[in-house]
């Protein structure tokens, strides 16, 4: 370990875009490998190349939560309240009794607050007993009034939520920043306020050559994970066993010590493989909880799924947002004023705000935010890719393309006019060319011909860029296991939800070690192995991947100093490791037969991530363009392109990078066009809490993605490494949206566009345009 | 694996069967008891024979149990997913004489005698099919959960389609839902284990 007094030594590292470089002088933690540098051939770091752990998955070998069995398992299922607000006047479980296996438990609990708030869990020997058993418990509930619109729930007198102010609850996914004491009114939690320059922005308004007001509205989404939640509990002694189909093994074990007062060591969770995420997987939940309390009360192992109703009424979803802007600008197109309110609904929950991206997207110098969450009652919000941010993007991408409508200019050039960050001037210009983006004024001409000759047909482009934070998870540290017949392990906890850890775990050490990523024996999932972040906010990479370096490149130094007397060499230095041998003077020793000189059964080493350098910028910049085609008798759209430029530092596994980036576009597609959470207002339910109506997008709505990936040399760790989870997905919505809008001719302010929509907007322009 | 079902009376299960889907206007009682005492242990459920890549397998269920269920929980075959258990994402696509189905769908009496084919029954991770090579070249997945559901409706098409053009690739895996959004991989693993796409 190193010693924490001791002077980090300074090092000359080259930092930034490649190719375009810049000397800097940063501070390098002790005990930190040396940066990878600029020029140094790697021969996998950063490759294209099947993921390790795919044949596991293809042939549906890979176990996930859902799949555990032991015998004399029970299955668990949770009783939901069929009301909105109601109160519990009685609840009757003594059909229970008689029958057999069945074990429950009733929370505390006397009034129910959204459509799916759990009233009872129970466990019986089958799953067909399961649901049989639930229909034997009687709840009689007298209805409460409730609001389940944000406009209603923000008027006076509106039925409460809360009677009393709520804390924030926050995850490691949600964005940075926010909490703090913040004052309730009715239903409404805010205003937040934050923001940068001027407080007072009236003079600014005053003295603009143009004011924008606009109102941007976006829907509640919710994450639709294939793996439902599910966690599977199991007492051994006082020890529980926990398998977890979570984003974040460490945090649902401190989760479940915490609940039943354990140590941290008598809690042992798993999550090898899990069904995604996207934010709604990070604590035990409460169906984790029950898991864990039926199986102490029964004695024997529970597995409790969530059903597919269940999850999308309960288990979390991307809160809804109304945002107000006014927006002054110069002629020239820069922004001089940006004032932003929004409100949002996470249900029952907290964590509606969208401010962030106008505060950190541009360089606008003078913003003023307001955020409020207001509550509903409705199943609670959580973090969901990118918190806040899509949302965000929409909002504020939206205005900057009306101001340049307003101004006659192109749109890319009223970003750059606003943009002074050189890798997003980079990525402007590389996906401009790739979308063909001087083709826009022909394609306006043509909008314009097909409209007067009464054609249906309508194309467009948009554009629209990312900002996210380098966020790392401290902490995390990796075991590098080296056995005397040359067999290398890895060991961290950090579980696998699809950016493929194992992987890019086995590139990073079969990097140093010189060997086949396949010869690399990763374990992971478990909190049995050393920390590892957990997997939101795209921080897992760029927590983990710097120590997963720096342990290999503890055991090759170790390596190298038992192979240089095999060598003839007089110190480590002079010894070089690559292709699986060891040389100096050119001599080689394979692998094995260093191995074999290890004084000890195995030779381990530890890695921990050292605290972040001061290289550059730690956001995350990226920008995407979209082409639609509309047909506005249909109301149809179809994106035929997504191009997707994003800087993600110096990717480890390229083809992972580019397989999440073309994710997060078809996650943002979804959303600017399909999903939306349907609510009867007059009884508060949640009407279409299942895949069928529920619209996610499918196999015939894909479109052709373009994933560019920048490599950045960030100079904030020795792999220069960051996560890109997030970024992919912000961006897209808003570039679509745009695109839309430059097809049609009418700026679309809400989201999901449906055919309903645009037909509605494609018939006020044909309006406008005969007047 | 022990028997859960104990507590399930022939009483219950006959007026189970009288009140479920499965049993036909035609099914009289007397058939259906007919039925019930082929199900051996008394109670135990009705008796199934399905072959399961390859082979027979036994036992006796609920009318009312699901073929993904019984893979899954009885016979331990996880390979197959229950992403909504309503047919809705086709994570539990198995092929039922060699036709792809959602097993969530598929009582477990309506594949008795006949030949089932799960994922399982595709490749192993050290004996992969063609197909299955093809996914993790063109990584045609990320969390993996909706894979084995993709990789079925895909062999489906390709058995029948070797063929076949971007349109009928699409087709074939529209009932299944990717979160993750790897369609694109999914895509170009069935043109590359495809005996050559069909464009235009």
């Amino acid at each position: 370990m190193a010693e924490p007094t001791k002077s980090a030594p300074k090092a000359k590292i080259r930092v930034g875009l490649a190719g375009k470089t810049v000397e800097k002088e940063i501070e390098i933690p002790a005990g930190d490998p040396p940066p990878l540098a600029e020029g140094q051939a790697r021969r996998v770091f950063g490759t294209r190349r099947p993921r390790l752990d795919g044949r596991f998955k293809a042939t549906g070998r890979a176990v996930y939560t859902h799949d555990v069995g032991r015998p004399g398992l029970l299955y668990g299922r949770i009783l939901r309240s069929p009301h909105a607000h109601a109160r519990i006047v009685s609840l009757d479980t003594s059909k229970l009794a008689a029958m057999s296996g069945v074990v429950f438990e009733v929370p505390e609990k006397k009034v129910v607050r959204y459509h799916g708030d759990p009233v009872l869990a129970l466990a019986a020997p089958s799953l067909r007993a399961a649901d049989d058993a639930l229909r034997a418990v009687s709840v009689t509930y007298e209805p409460l009034p409730h609001v389940v619109s944000l406009e209603e729930a923000m008027r006076e007198g509106a039925p409460l939520v809360f009677e009393k102010p709520v804390e924030e609850r926050r995850t490691a996914g949600d964005a940075p920043g926010g909490g703090g004491a913040v004052g309730q009114t009715g239903n409404v939690r805010g205003p937040r306020p934050s923001g940068r320059g001027e407080k007072d922005l009236a003079k600014l308004f005053a003295e603009a050559d143009g004011v924008l007001e606009l109102s941007v509205r976006t829907q509640v989404q919710t994450h639709a994970c294939m793996e439902t939640h599910a966690s599977f509990a199991e007492w051994k002694g006082d020890e529980l066993h926990v398998v977890a189909s979570t984003q974040g093994v460490f945090s649902v074990r401190d989760e479940l010590a915490q609940v039943f007062g354990l140590p941290k060591d008598k809690v042992h969770v798993s999550a090898e493989y899990v069904g995604g995420g996207f934010g709604s997987k990070f604590g035990a939940g409460d169906y984790g909880v029950f898991a864990a309390k039926l199986a102490k009360k029964s004695g024997r192992p529970v597995k409790l799924i969530l059903d597919r109703k269940e999850d999308l009424l309960a288990a979390g979803n991307r809160p809804d947002s109304l945002n107000r802007m006014k927006v002054a600008y110069r002629r020239d197109g820069t922004v001089t004023a940006f004032e932003y309110v929004c409100h949002g609904t996470a249900g029952v929950a907290t964590g509606a705000g969208t401010g962030s991206v106008v505060k950190n997207s541009y360089a606008f110098p003078n913003v003023k935010v307001e955020e409020s969450d207001v509550f509903t009652h409705l199943g609670p919000g959580c973090a969901m890719r990118a918190p806040g941010h899509p949302q965000g993007a929409l909002a504020v991408e939206t205005a900057l393309d009306e101001i340049a409508a307003r101004l006659k200019m192109d749109p890319v050039a009223l970003r750059l006019a606003n943009d002074p960050v050189d890798i997003r001037r980079a990525e402007w210009e590389r996906g401009m060319k790739q979308i063909g983006w001087e083709r826009r004024a022909a394609i306006t001409a043509r909008n314009l011909e097909a409209e007067a000759k009464g054609l249906p047909l309508r194309r467009g482009l948009g554009c629209a860029a990312s900002v996210w934070y380098n966020i790392v998870s401290p902490g995390s540290q990796v075991h590098v296991r080296v056995h005397r017949d040359g067999t290398v392990e890895v060991e961290n906890g950090v579980q696998e939800i699809g950016c493929g850890n194992p992987t890019t775990i086995a590139l990073a050490v079969a990097e140093e070690l010189g060997l086949a990523p396949e010869a690399i024996r990763v374990k992971w999932g478990a909190t049995k192995y050393p920390f590892g972040p957990a997997s939101g906010g795209s921080t897992t990479t760029v927590s983990l991947i710097p120590a997963v370096r720096a342990a290999a490149w503890q055991a090759a130094g170790k390596l190298k100093g038992f192979a240089a007397p095999l060598l003839g060499a007089s110190s480590a230095d002079g010894v070089a490791v690559g292709e699986g041998a060891f040389t100096a003077g050119g001599k080689s020793v394979p692998w094995k037969s260093v191995c074999a000189k290890l004084p000890g059964d195995v030779l381990t080493a530890t890695g921990d991530r050292a605290k972040d350098y001061d290289g550059t910028d730690p956001r995350l910049f990226g920008v995407q363009f979209a082409e639609v085609v509309v047909d506005v008798e249909t109301g149809l759209v179809r994106v035929e392109r997504v191009v997707a430029v994003h800087d993600c530092g110096l990717p480890v596994w390229r083809t992972g990078v580019e397989s999440q980036i073309k994710g997060g576009v078809l996650q943002g597609i979804s959303y600017a066009l399909f999903e939306e959470r349907i609510v009867d207002r007059k009884t508060g339910r949640f009407l279409n809490p299942n895949l069928e109506f529920y619209k996610i997008l499918g196999s015939k709505d894909v479109p052709e993605v373009v994933p560019i990936l920048l490599d950045v040399y960030t100079g904030r760790n020795n792999t220069h490494t960051r996560g890109v989870g997030e970024p992919a997905t912000i961006p897209t919505a808003a570039a679509v949206v745009n695109a839309i809008s430059h097809a049609i001719g009418v700026r679309i302010t809400q989201i999901p566009v449906t055919p309903a929509r645009v037909l509605a907007a494609a018939a006020s322009h044909r309006k406008e345009v005969t007047a | 694996m022990e028997d859960d079902r104990k507590g399930v009376t022939r009483r219950g299960l006959l007026k189970g069967l009288a009140t479920t889907a499965v049993a036909s206007a035609a099914a009289s009682a007397a058939a259906l008891a007919e039925e019930a005492k082929k199900s051996g242990p008394a109670g135990a459920g009705l008796a199934v024979a399905i072959t399961v890549n390859g082979e027979v397998k036994k036992g006796a269920f609920e009318p009312r149990t699901t073929l993904a269920e019984v893979l899954r929980e009885t016979w331990g075959l996880t390979g197959t997913k229950i992403g909504c258990d309503r047919g809705a994402c086709g994570a539990c696509t198995v092929l039922l004489d060699g036709v792809p189905v959602n097993s969530c769908l598929t009582l477990v009496h309506d594949a008795d005698g006949r030949s089932v084919t799960t994922i399982e029954g595709l490749g192993s991770p050290d004996a992969l099919s063609p197909l299955q090579k093809a996914f993790i070249e063109a990584d045609g997945m990320q969390c993996g959960f909706c894979t084995p559901g993709m990789v079925v409706s895909a062999e489906a098409l390709l058995r029948k389609n070797p063929s076949p053009s971007p349109g009928d690739i699409r087709a074939a895996v529209a009932g299944n839902l990717c979160r993750c959004g790897t369609y694109a991989g999914v895509f170009a693993a069935c043109e590359s284990a495809s005996k050559g796409v069909r464009h235009g």
